[in-house]
């Protein structure tokens, strides 16, 4: 079982978490302005990458914060995690 | 207008289940039936919140992550960086008028409380939940948000081996029997209620 870090609480097993998928797809800006092409992809499209991966997570049956992950997806190698609030201000 | 009647989410489970007699139990299961629980959501840096509390109830709260602080019969558990529970065994806890930003909501009625000691109570823990519980870890006057057989369950470490167990009210019998179960095997005493 994948042991994820919560920034708050320490490891805790993924089985209290909920998958928020990947952490650094933004909605295009100006609304107006963006085309249907792009708003499709912000809304479908996901790379799947083979190694380390940025994601969130909501820690749902403990904290209940957002927190940000930092993932291999390939050998399933945790690197880290904050709130999620604080790196979204950050970056 | 006559008081309204509290009920408690165990009563039907423990009625006629008492076993006093049990000897030497691994375990003993009782409900406790604090006098009222509120959930506190705010900013910690609050200093109009931190003194309603201290005013109020003469409670500081814990800002150290799944650590409870005690104030005499007031228990005040941390569950997020702001958000917490005060627990009271005797007194009925009034929300303060002016709780500086923060808010207050009594949520006495929401959870049902068992209270599970002995030798055995870590290994029976230890059926349902992936927390490390051993004391280095998991001292006294430690808690979590946590599922126990895939319940929902607010855990805190009260006394050496023991430990108080909030699930909602509305799973009450399902965990009663889940509970009692897994504590089976160690000699298990239930016990009256613990107000
Ligand atoms: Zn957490």
């Amino acid at each position: 079982m994948l042991s994820i870090p919560c920034p708050y609480c320490g490891p805790r097993d993924v089985t209290e978490f909920s998958y928020g998928g990947d952490g650094n797809v933004r909605p295009p800006t100006g609304p107006d302005a963006a085309s249907e092409a792009a708003w499709s992809a912000y809304v479908y499209l996901r790379a799947n990458p083979r190694g380390v991966h940025e994601e969130l997570w909501q820690h749902s049956a403990g904290c209940r914060r957002w927190i940000r992950v930092t993932r291999n997806t390939l050998t399933h190698e945790m690197h880290g995690s904050a709130p999620a609030r604080a790196s979204a201000a950050a970056s | 207008m006559p008081e309204a009647v509290r009920t408690y989410a165990f009563d039907a489970c423990a009625a006629g289940a008492e076993n006093s007699t049990v000897v030497a139990p691994g375990v003993t299961i009782a409900e406790r039936r604090p006098r009222s629980m509120l959930n506190v959501r705010g900013d910690p840096a609050d200093a109009g919140l931190a003194s309603a509390l201290r005013e109020s109830f003469n409670v500081t709260l814990p800002l150290e992550p799944n650590t409870v602080t005690a104030a005499g019969a007031t228990r005040a558990l941390w569950l997020g960086p702001d958000e917490w529970l005060l627990v009271s065994e005797r007194h009925a806890l009034q929300p303060p008028a002016s709780p500086g930003r923060g808010t207050l909501t009594d949520l006495s009625h929401g959870r049902a409380v068992l209270r599970l000691s002995g030798p055995d109570v870590r290994a029976v823990l230890a059926k349902g939940c992936g927390l490390d519980l051993h004391p280095r870890e998991f001292p006294v006057d430690r808690c979590a948000q946590t599922a126990i057989a895939k319940v929902s369950v607010i855990l805190d470490h009260v006394q050496p081996d023991v430990f108080d167990l909030y699930c909602p009210r509305s799973y009450a019998r399902s965990f009663w029997g889940w509970v009692t179960e897994a504590c089976a095997e160690y000699g298990c005493r239930i016990a009256p209620p613990a107000s």
